[in-house]
């Protein structure tokens, strides 16, 4: 009985470490991740791998070692983590969020930003926040127009220039595509005036806090993690609808409607003035404002 | 029919070892008397028993004419073992090559370390080694210890006993004067060999039964604890999904265990993969010699030190225990354990990674932390006596981090190997707390995330307080903690997190046992106290005095 011979403690040491390490793998490699941490823990989770992989190394040299007491349980610290991945449980959605979690608002969102763009601060006042017309050759500007594909030049968190798009400056229509949501959400925060009376599209989930909403009011809302699953917060515009009684919370909708000045807890926020609602597809994964 | 359960037989027969029990103890725990009393129930019974004893007790072994069974007694002196164990064995296996005893039992001395034991009777191996391995396995190790004598003992021996003690199976306290003594001293056994058994002497049936059972499958213990983990969870999912129409808490709870610890597990490996490095290859006599012996300089040094040194809190303990026994002033070692977990640069890294890169926060928690520390070693300047208060009971650096299991490393590799292994213990001792705090905090999130009654953000003393208790429970360790302060930052102020990153590392329960393992009740309770009410102090009133007005 070769078995007996064998330091099973060391076998199951660098099995659960080779598991752990194939688990994290796994969810780097189906980019599953995502619905846990942000993308910059990427290079640690693969750090993370290799360690994993250099103890079993260092636990298969113990198979023929005398262990006399053999401690598994500890084995659970591994085992624990890997076992709640693979069992079933639905993505986080608005409504699991905690009650104190409140909407991010343009004035938070907005001062995070200012925050981070006061380090670039030498950069040109005009191209902080101006419409910068696609600096593209003369003849492809009316074209890109006709088509309604303008692109709006923002700056990303890092102060860096961020080209949006599905916007029309002719026809003042923004068509908020759902890989730039929050982008568009800091572009808009930030120029209140410049986008007063456009018409905008945008895809989200019904988010309705009775505590601070009026009857009326909604956000379609999208989930921003800054850290990990643990800090997500809604984030959104406030569209004003009679109507939304009829929307669920937690459905996914595109709004369509006029962008105007509004207020919210006392500070000046964008408002939409509803036009129409249509069910749209969810909208997988998280915003990672820091990406 | 017969013939194929003798062929059975034949073939168990050949698998069969005889069981090994061993019972140590120093002189005078009372071994003799306790196998004798154990021997002669099963003499009683019939068999043949062999009972090897190094060293001559005060009391005989048992008088086996009058029962049924027979014993043979080999006895072997303490210097016989220590210059040739290879002797020993010889002449045990020409012994048991022409008998076979149902059940050896062996009476070892406390002063012989157990690695003569390993020697002497190895594990088995693929072919006939011509060793004791060949015919006998160990089966149980008991431990008898007097409870009067067993703290001082362990101080004298250093770490032969701590050894035998982490090694056994049982350990049987006698001599307990009270209730509490004993309680107290078995939680002391159990940090150093977590899972064991602690018994008293009497009754003696209990101590018989624990013999006798079998040592559980562990591989088969894991996997079932699994396999029922997993059913509870999905029972539990469905339940709830019939009866309240969803899962969403438990999804939640998942959810954000799960995010914690994919955020946790790699800043806890860059943790004690550093703090392993400094303990593997840093000698101690080395930080204890360059360490000023005078109030200031040795703050600052220790300060210092604690910057360079990653080691978390965990780690920190067993270096401040070294440092107070090599008379390194109490403030300057207090400062230490108090400064170097929150100062340490990873613990720096990840406070600065979990809140997004905003250095105000690090350099607010290094320099509360600094505050804190030089604050909380002053005050053990104040009383002379203090020193004396202290009685440091276990003089052992006793690693808590278990590296007794990794003493024999191999040639070959050497101390990259020992570090390896050093690490690997080190993230299963700390990584049990990491689980239960993430899975606290997940818990409080899911089910009570509405903390509006603490205060909210907008109060500061209700929600400090309570996020300092926090701290102290949750025993995160102090190169992840950031994280799951930052989990709370919807909850509550920065300023109550802040009194959680600054607390945390210096105390929490974590740290609290493995204090108890050397230090007097009194010193501990007043360097709690003391660690409690400064670091609420400092934080309440750099808060209240508008320090958030930095940190957003």
């Amino acid at each position: 009985m070769k078995s007996h011979r064998v330091n099973t403690q060391a076998v199951i040491e660098a099995a659960c470490f080779i598991l752990f390490g194939a688990a994290m793998l796994y969810l780097l490699y189906s980019e599953k991740y995502l619905s846990y941490v942000t993308p910059r823990m990427k290079p640690y989770l693969y750090f993370t791998i290799i360690v994993m992989g250099v103890w079993a190394a260092v636990s298969m040299k113990g198979l023929f070692q005398i262990v006399y007491r053999k401690r598994t349980g500890r084995y659970f610290i591994l085992l624990i983590p890997i076992m709640l991945l693979f069992l079933p449980h639905k993505e986080m959605r608005i409504s699991n969020l905690s009650g104190s979690t409140g909407l991010l608002t343009g004035s938070a969102i907005s001062t995070t930003s200012e925050l981070k763009e006061a380090a670039p601060s030498d950069m040109a006042p005009a191209e902080e926040t101006e419409l910068v017309e696609p600096a593209l050759p003369g003849k492809a500007v009316p074209e890109q127009r006709s088509k309604g594909t303008d692109v709006y030049m923002s700056l990303d968190i890092y102060g860096e220039p961020l080209p949006l798009h599905g916007y029309d400056e002719v026809n003042r229509t923004i068509t908020v595509s759902n890989d730039e949501f929050y982008e568009w959400l800091i572009a808009i925060f930030e120029n209140l005036d410049t986008f007063e009376g456009y018409q905008i599209t945008m895809t989200g989930s019904v988010y309705r806090d009775p505590a601070v909403f009026t009857q009326n009011e909604f956000v379609p809302a999208r989930l921003l993690m800054s850290c990990c699953v643990a800090d997500l917060t809604p984030c959104g515009i406030i569209c004003v609808y009679d109507e939304i009684d009829d929307w669920k919370a937690d459905s996914w909708v595109t709004v369509t409607g006029t962008l105007h000045k509004g207020q919210y807890q006392g500070q000046d926020e964008p408002q939409i003035h509803v036009l129409s609602i249509v069910p749209a597809e969810p909208v997988e994964g998280y915003i990672f404002p820091y990406g | 029919m017969s013939f194929f359960q003798t062929s059975e037989d034949q073939e168990h027969e050949e698998l069969k070892f005889a069981p090994v029990y061993v019972v140590s103890g120093f002189l005078d725990a009372g071994k003799t008397s306790l196998l004798n009393m154990l021997l002669g129930r099963r003499l009683s019974k019939g068999s043949e028993f062999l009972l090897i004893q190094f060293e001559h007790g005060e009391e005989d072994p048992i008088d086996d004419s009058e029962e049924d069974g027979s014993l043979t007694v080999f006895r072997f002196s303490i210097k016989e073992a220590q210059e040739d164990i290879q002797e020993v064995a010889r002449r045990l296996y020409s012994y048991l090559i022409h008998h076979d005893p149902a059940e050896i039992w062996v009476e070892w001395n406390g002063v012989l370390p157990f690695s003569y034991l390993w020697d002497l009777f190895p594990s088995a191996s693929r072919n006939a080694t011509g060793t004791l391995g060949d015919v006998c396995q160990i089966e149980k190790i008991l431990n008898l210890a007097d409870a009067q004598t067993l703290e001082r003992l362990i101080g004298q021996t250093g770490g032969t006993l701590l050894e035998q003690i982490s090694n056994s199976d049982i350990v049987v306290l006698r001599n307990a004067d009270s209730g509490s003594s004993y309680r107290r001293l078995k939680r002391m056994v159990q940090t150093w060999n977590p899972g064991v058994k602690v018994l008293p002497l009497k009754p003696l049936q209990n101590v018989e039964q624990a013999i006798s059972r079998q040592n559980r499958n562990q591989s088969l213990t894991l996997l079932k604890g699994i396999v029922f983990c997993a059913a509870a969870y999905v029972v539990v999912r469905f339940v709830l999904d019939a009866w309240q129409g969803s899962s969403d808490k438990l999804d939640t709870l998942t959810n954000v265990f799960l995010g914690i610890i994919l955020q946790a597990v790699p800043f806890l490996l860059i943790g004690v993969l550093l703090s392993s490095m400094i303990q593997i290859f840093v000698s101690q006599q080395f930080i204890e010699r360059w360490f000023p012996k005078h109030l200031a300089g040795g703050m600052l040094f220790s300060i210092l030190a604690g910057f360079c040194l990653p080691v978390c809190d965990c780690a920190s303990i067993p270096v401040f225990r070294s440092l107070v026994r090599k008379g390194v002033p109490i403030t300057a070692a207090v400062t230490f354990m108090a400064s170097a977990p929150i100062i340490n640069p990873v613990a720096m890294l990840s406070t600065w990674y979990a809140f997004n890169g905003d250095m105000s926060v690090v350099l607010c928690r290094i320099g509360l932390g600094i505050l804190c520390a030089v604050l909380i070693g002053i005050t053990f300047s104040w009383k002379r006596s203090c020193s004396e208060e202290m009685t440091l009971r276990t003089p052992v650096v006793y690693c808590a981090c278990g590296c007794y299991a990794a003493s024999s490393p191999d040639r070959r590799f050497g101390k990259i190997l020992l570090f390896l292994q050093h690490a690997k213990l080190e993230f299963f001792d700390v990584g049990k707390y990491l689980i239960l705090g993430a899975f606290v905090s997940a818990l409080f999130q899911t089910l009570c995330g509405d903390v509006s009654w603490a205060g909210g953000k907008s109060g500061l003393l209700i929600p400090l307080v309570l996020m300092m208790g926090m701290a102290f429970a949750l025993s995160l360790c102090s190169s992840s903690d950031a994280v799951v302060a930052r989990s709370f930052s919807n909850q509550f102020p920065i300023g109550a997190l802040m009194g959680f990153l600054v607390l945390g590392p210096m105390m929490d329960i974590k740290n609290l046992i493995l204090l108890s393992g050397s230090f007097s009740k009194r010193f501990i309770l007043r360097l709690v106290l003391t660690m409690f009410l400064v670091c609420g102090a400092v934080v309440y009133l750099a808060f209240r005095l508008g320090l958030e007005r930095i940190l957003l």
